[in-house]
């Protein structure tokens, strides 16, 4: 599907539409695409195949330079600028194409698994200007199984498993909508006595020590409500924490994908 | 700038700068002249000299026989008997015994040697002999130098082509059309392969997806295409002027040569183009002196006869649609395949005709007006070289103009063909390609 919005396929049927027009490749030039499977010419510099690129890109050869530099500083690459790519890491080369993505300030940006090859440092650099450039208003569009970066960095998800559309929505909201009403509570006391004042109406899941306190990982059940756990505490521990525990996008994939097809994941 | 232009672009400048490009501009026609003049001089050379003893029961050719760079001749054993001489000699290299018989039986030598000695020493012995012993015979029948000299003829065929009697040499024909025919298929090749490594490159790198998220496939191919089609056509360029200045210090330095070997009338004879002059009396003795400067006189006279810019300019033209017709399938091959060794199953039908052509030429040049020769000139595989190797015999206008254009019409089915497998190979990975699937391709939307 997002080489087919690149134009680098056709569809078997359908149509896509950027904006309200029908897409052509005109609009190429309006889109940024960091495929997953991606290179650089090995024997070219790196400065020269950026500029190459971004011209390809429709970018004028002065503009693309000097927006280059700017970036390559942001990114402190700029020592790179006359290097052969080849010279290279893999991870050195990934930032250069993530530049080369973003830098025609695209409307529509797409990335493929953007985060592999990229130390924490590195990650958390490109999350924050994925994040500034969503503020700026780029509709970015990214494909990944990596869940925990689809948590922090999704409005809107769209859970595909062969082929079919399993699950979508905002993410905030489905994971309200699948939570379980867990809740997480940390407190001071024994466990004896916890156990005794839930056992009927709520059900512990899990009871840890956790340096000098305990963890609990209480289900409130749906006729009651978190006050009621609440009372039902306060008189015999100390309460030091509180709070939901929503489901992660991981949890909430497996078990969408598991209730779709139930066969392909318990074989 | 246009999109296929800046491809054009960055495949030109990358390739022509790179040290390779230069090294082979410029050592290119020195090595392709040393495997022409090395292979001559291979041939006509040989490293050890061979050492034949001689063992001659007719008394009469010991000390005769004359050395030459591939024979020395050893006369220490004449007198003594060939079974000996030859015990002595079986286990050493590069010697032979050669055994004349007494006269009576003199028609056939026998040669011992423990390894074969080779044609040279072989034919150099007889050619000896033969001159030995005709001039004995004719010695014999009392004929005296004077006559001998006076009977030994060569006569030189000029061909006089077409109503302006151009002069035409089938054997420089020949060497021409060789050779530019032998130029084009190195071209053609060369730069196809280079266009299919460069396709292969993009594809094992993985960056073609992100050049064609940006511009159509299509684009890309004509772009590599012609952009290493215009480095073909640059070293061509090269080679031309540096053989022109080559030629041109050369033709001074011959001319120089022959101001001081011949005498001016003989001169003007030449220049006039007309190797026997209608007032010159047939005098044998004169037709054998002239022979020997006549010979390189007439390699220069048609040289200036020949037709260079059409040559240069079909060269040009038939290099152009050759490349383009097999570079486009060569960028499809490349498209297709995952690794250099996978190449090898289509490499085989995309260069059999151009290998095919190359095997055609030789008899082409031999009978480059034959039916054979008309056809492989028109069709569009083997025309390039077909053409090229016919070219300098000359041919009816009509047939060098359906040449060229069933050579264009063909380009564009080509490039529509390869374009269209082109586009869905690039993207194909980890898949073992077979025809079946090519012609799958062709029909995907």
């Amino acid at each position: 599907m997002i080489r087919i919005i690149n134009q680098i396929t056709a569809p078997d049927s359908g149509e896509v539409f950027f904006g309200d027009e029908k897409i052509t490749p005109r609009h190429t030039e309006l889109i940024g695409y960091l495929p997953e499977e991606r290179g650089l010419y090995k024997k070219m510099r790196v400065g020269e195949q950026a500029v190459y690129l971004a011209r390809l890109k429709g970018m004028e050869k002065r503009d693309a330079e000097s927006k280059l530099k700017d970036w390559f500083k942001k990114f402190e690459i700029l020592t790179w600028w006359d290097k052969k790519v080849e010279e290279l890491s893999k991870g050195m080369q990934q930032k250069v194409q993530f530049i080369v993505t973003v830098l025609h300030q695209p409307r529509l940006l797409i990335l493929d698994e953007p985060f592999t090859g990229f130390d924490p440092i590195n990650v958390e650099l490109i999350k924050s200007e994925l994040l500034r450039m969503r503020n700026e208003g780029t509709t970015i569009i990214l494909s990944t199984h990596n869940m925990a970066s689809v948590e922090e960095l999704c409005n809107y998800i769209t859970l595909i498993n062969q082929a079919k559309t399993v699950l979508e929505g905002d993410v905030n909201k489905l994971r309200h909508r699948y939570k379980e009403h867990l809740w997480e509570v940390k407190l001071e006391g024994s466990e004896e006595l916890v156990r005794a004042s839930l056992n009927h109406k709520f059900e512990l899941l899990d009871y840890k020590p956790f340096l000098n306190m305990s963890v609990a990982k209480i289900k409130i059940p749906e006729n009651l409500t978190p006050n009621d756990l609440l009372k039902a505490l306060l008189p015999i521990c100390t309460i030091i924490g509180f709070c939901e525990i929503l489901p992660s996008m991981g949890e909430i994939f497996i078990s969408s994908v598991k209730r779709t097809n139930p066969v392909s994941y318990n074989s | 700038m246009s999109k296929i232009a800046l491809i054009i672009k960055r495949e030109y400048i990358t390739r022509v700068r790179k040290k390779s490009f230069l090294l082979m501009t410029i050592l290119g026609p020195l090595i392709f002249a040393g495997i022409i003049f090395g292979t001559a001089i291979l041939t006509n050379t040989k490293n050890e000299n061979q050492r034949v003893v001689v063992v001659d029961y007719t008394k009469s050719f010991c000390g005769i026989l004359e050395n030459n760079s591939t024979v020395h001749f050893d006369y220490n054993y004449c007198s003594i008997d060939s079974n000996v001489v030859r015990s002595i000699f079986k286990d050493s290299s590069h010697v032979s015994v050669m055994v004349i018989p007494k006269m009576e039986e003199l028609g056939q030598i026998q040669l011992y040697s423990k390894d074969d000695p080779g044609s040279d020493v072989v034919s150099a012995i007889e050619y000896q002999m033969d001159n030995i012993i005709e001039k004995a015979k004719m010695k014999a029948e009392n004929l005296d130098q004077k006559t001998i000299d006076m009977v030994k003829t060569s006569i030189d065929v000029v061909n006089h082509i077409g109503e302006n009697n151009k002069i035409s040499n089938s054997d420089y024909n020949a060497v021409l059309g060789y050779i530019s025919a032998f130029i084009i298929y190195f071209f053609i090749l060369f730069y196809s392969v280079q266009v299919m490594r460069g396709v292969m490159e993009e594809k094992i790198n993985r960056i073609v997806e992100i050049i064609i998220s940006s511009v159509r496939p299509f684009q890309l191919m004509m772009g590599k295409v012609i952009g290493v089609g215009m480095v073909g056509l640059t070293q061509f360029l090269i080679w031309i002027i540096l053989s022109f200045g080559v030629y041109t210090v050369g033709s001074k330095y011959l001319q120089n040569m022959e101001l001081n070997t011949q005498n001016m009338q003989t001169e003007q004879t030449m220049k006039k183009g007309m190797p026997i002059q209608d007032n010159q009396t047939f005098s044998p003795g004169k037709l054998t002196t002239e022979r020997t400067i006549n010979k390189g006189e007439k390699i220069y006279q048609v040289l200036n006869v020949t037709n260079w810019v059409l040559i240069i300019g079909c060269f040009i033209f038939y290099f152009l649609g050759g490349y383009l017709l097999y570079s486009s399938l060569f960028a499809a091959v490349g498209s297709a395949v995952d690794q250099e060794t996978e190449t090898q199953q289509f490499m085989l039908p995309v260069t059999a005709p151009l290998i095919l052509s190359i095997f055609i030429m030789l008899s082409i040049i031999t009978n480059p007006q034959s039916n054979m020769a008309v056809w492989f000139s028109i069709i569009p595989f083997t025309s390039p070289i077909a053409m090229m190797a016919r070219l300098p015999f000359g041919l009816p206008w009509w047939q060098l103009v359906v040449s060229m254009v069933v050579l264009i019409a063909s380009i564009l089915g080509t490039i529509w063909l390869a374009g269209r497998i082109y586009r869905v190979g690039l993207l194909m990975y980890g898949k073992k390609v077979s025809y079946k699937e090519l012609g799958k391709w062709l029909f995907y939307k």
